[in-house]
């Protein structure tokens, strides 16, 4: 699988001067030696609690800022090395709502920043209402953005990410200020629109776990500077516990030793429940069919997997 | 085109905030008036500092206002907006676009400029038509030519007093040094003529005695364009001189801001 993101040992130490003159400036670790990639036409959710690095990460690739060492590729160009027109083909969405002209109405606003993705006449007229069209807001575009509603905000925040029509698009904190409504539709605009349609590669930094699991075909977990792991869901799971968890609960519980030679990694019986971990889950059917034989008769049988939650407490519990 | 695109939305901007607009030109028309009665205040007084000019202080300070107007603006308003930038959060946003910094930079400033040459000018024209300014087509030309030898002039100043700005965030020396100087020393609302020998030395090496000094000759002594050549000989060779050094400064400022991951901090 083609990455269109790739990180390579990125550290960046942040020098805090000293309110008082007399005392050192205190230096801040905010990525040590970072390495992950983004697979290309896919959704990655860089994962991580406040102060993890994940906005330095997202600053970076934005060339807002410059690492101390290491490099990113992006689309297999250096981005410290990028020129300026380079960027149009990376889109950023920030949470940073004053990043817009609040005195101009949201086709204004869209209308500059499309001249600094370089159209010009009536070609950037054009693209700006295929982005309005897009998210949907050309109804409201004519209307001052200190007007507008979060939603509405985030909507032209998104419109305007799409301008450069970008290869690579970085969400930081995408529905940070959203109602439940809204960040589901921002989540299928992102599948669908963004990804399925446009082939875009999407990169979202996140702390939001149930968005991550919701979104994510590939997941970095980043926790106080460093990638603790990386990987779909399945892959994280299996390096946090590996195999299957199953639980079946028992009317009556079958006899001993019914469980025998079903590739089970292992057991754990509470009362009339027990949970399995196994190796391949084809084999649950089975199992049952050997409790009925047993004799005990199987009230439920389901399949629990861990959480996000549970595998980002898991692996920065081992790392601390 | 980009830059064009700044200045669209910066003329958006000042158009929304209209009282503020109102203000500005009232402050000018307030300024201009309190020096026209202390003009008139001394009306038939001969002083032998402004005889060469017609012997009309407020013909001698108009020229000076405007043209200080890029003094102000050169020193202030390219670090003043990306101190705005800085503070309204736009700036981040704007460095992740494919524009370079310097578009971002002389964009984000250009109207402050552009709408400073336009009130010069204005207040020039005005004095030329209600003061009787005997001015001829090419003085008015080479006047029109001073006034973007100036605008460059304090572009680069200003580019300067920006890198400060960027790695400082407060505490600008050159708004200082160059603001403090230039209108104590450039002739603005008296001739540097009054001051000590060494004040009118250092006066040399500030662009506004020049700027000053060649318009007051065009369009108050009634000097021909060749009179004002060795004027603007010297504006140039300040341009030479200065705007390689501020790019080079605001190159060094924005490549540590971006170091120190403090570009949009303020």
């Amino acid at each position: 699988m083609r990455n269109a993101i790739s990180i390579r040992k990125l550290s960046k130490v942040y020098k805090i001067p000293s309110v008082l003159p007399w005392r050192k400036s205190r230096r801040v670790e905010a990525l040590s030696e970072v390495e992950f990639t983004c697979p290309a036409e896919k959704i990655t959710c860089l994962l991580g609690p406040n102060g993890a690095g994940k906005t330095t990460i997202m600053k970076i690739l934005a060339g807002i800022i410059l690492p101390d060492q290491g490099d990113a590729l992006v689309l297999d160009r250096s981005i410290s090395r990028a020129d300026s027109a380079f960027r149009s083909r990376i889109g950023l969405l920030t949470t940073n709502e004053r990043s817009f002209y609040w005195r101009l109405t949201g086709r204004q606003n869209l209308d500059f920043f499309a001249a600094l993705h370089g159209f010009k006449g009536a070609e950037k007229r054009k693209r700006v209402s295929e982005v309005l069209h897009e998210v949907d807001l050309e109804s409201e575009a004519d209307k001052p953005f200190r007007l507008y509603s979060s939603g509405m905000k985030q909507k032209l925040n998104l419109s305007r990410a799409l301008l450069g029509n970008p290869e690579v698009i970085l969400f930081d904190e995408p529905t940070v200020h959203l109602d439940p409504i809204a960040r589901e539709e921002m989540h299928t605009f992102i599948k669908e629109k963004i990804v399925q349609q446009r082939r875009a590669t999407v990169l979202i930094c996140t702390h939001d776990m149930t968005e991550a699991q919701k979104l994510a075909d590939h997941i970095v977990l980043l926790h106080q500077g460093k990638v603790l792991a990386e990987g779909s869901m399945d892959t994280l799971r299996t390096r946090v516990k590996p195999g299957h968890r199953v639980v079946l609960e028992f009317d009556i519980f079958p006899q001993d030793e019914w469980l025998e030679d079903k590739r089970i990694l292992s057991t754990r019986v509470m009362d009339n429940r027990i949970e399995l971990t196994v190796v391949d889950p084809t084999v649950v059917p089975d199992i049952v069919e050997a409790a009925v034989e047993s004799g005990g008769r199987v009230e439920k049988c389901v399949y629990q997997e861990e959480s996000l939650e549970e595998i980002f407490s898991e692996i920065t519990g081992r790392a601390e | 085109m980009k830059l064009l695109a700044f200045i669209k939305k910066d003329i958006l901007v000042t158009l929304s905030y209209r009282f503020r607009l109102v203000l500005n030109l009232g402050g000018t028309f307030i300024s201009l008036l309190i020096f026209y009665f202390i003009g008139k205040t001394f009306s038939g007084a001969i002083s032998p500092f402004l005889e060469p000019y017609g012997n009309d202080y407020f013909s001698y300070v108009l020229v000076g206002i405007a043209t200080a107007n890029f003094v102000t603006l050169g020193l202030s308003a390219l670090a003043g907006q990306i101190r705005s930038a800085q503070v309204e959060g736009t700036l981040e946003y704007l460095l992740a676009t494919p524009t370079s910094i310097y578009t971002l930079l002389i964009g984000n400033t250009l109207w402050s400029f552009i709408s400073a040459f336009l009130t010069a000018a204005g207040i020039l024209i005005l004095g030329a038509i209600f003061l009787q300014f005997r001015v001829t087509l090419n003085a008015a030309l080479v006047s029109l030519l001073i006034l973007i030898l100036t605008f460059i002039a304090f572009l680069a100043v200003g580019m300067l007093s920006a890198s400060f700005v960027i790695v400082y965030k407060r505490g600008n020396p050159v708004e200082y040094l160059l603001g403090w100087s230039s209108f104590f020393l450039g002739s603005v609302i008296f001739p540097v003529e009054v001051l000590p020998r060494p004040f009118q030395l250092a006066a040399q090496i500030l662009p506004i005695t020049h700027a000053i000094r060649a318009l007051r000759e065009l369009l108050l002594a009634e000097s021909t364009p060749g009179d004002v050549i060795p004027s603007l000989i010297k504006l140039c060779i300040f341009i030479a001189i200065l705007a390689p050094i501020s790019s080079l400064f605001l190159r060094y400022a924005v490549n540590r801001a971006k170091k120190d991951g403090n570009l949009s901090q303020y």
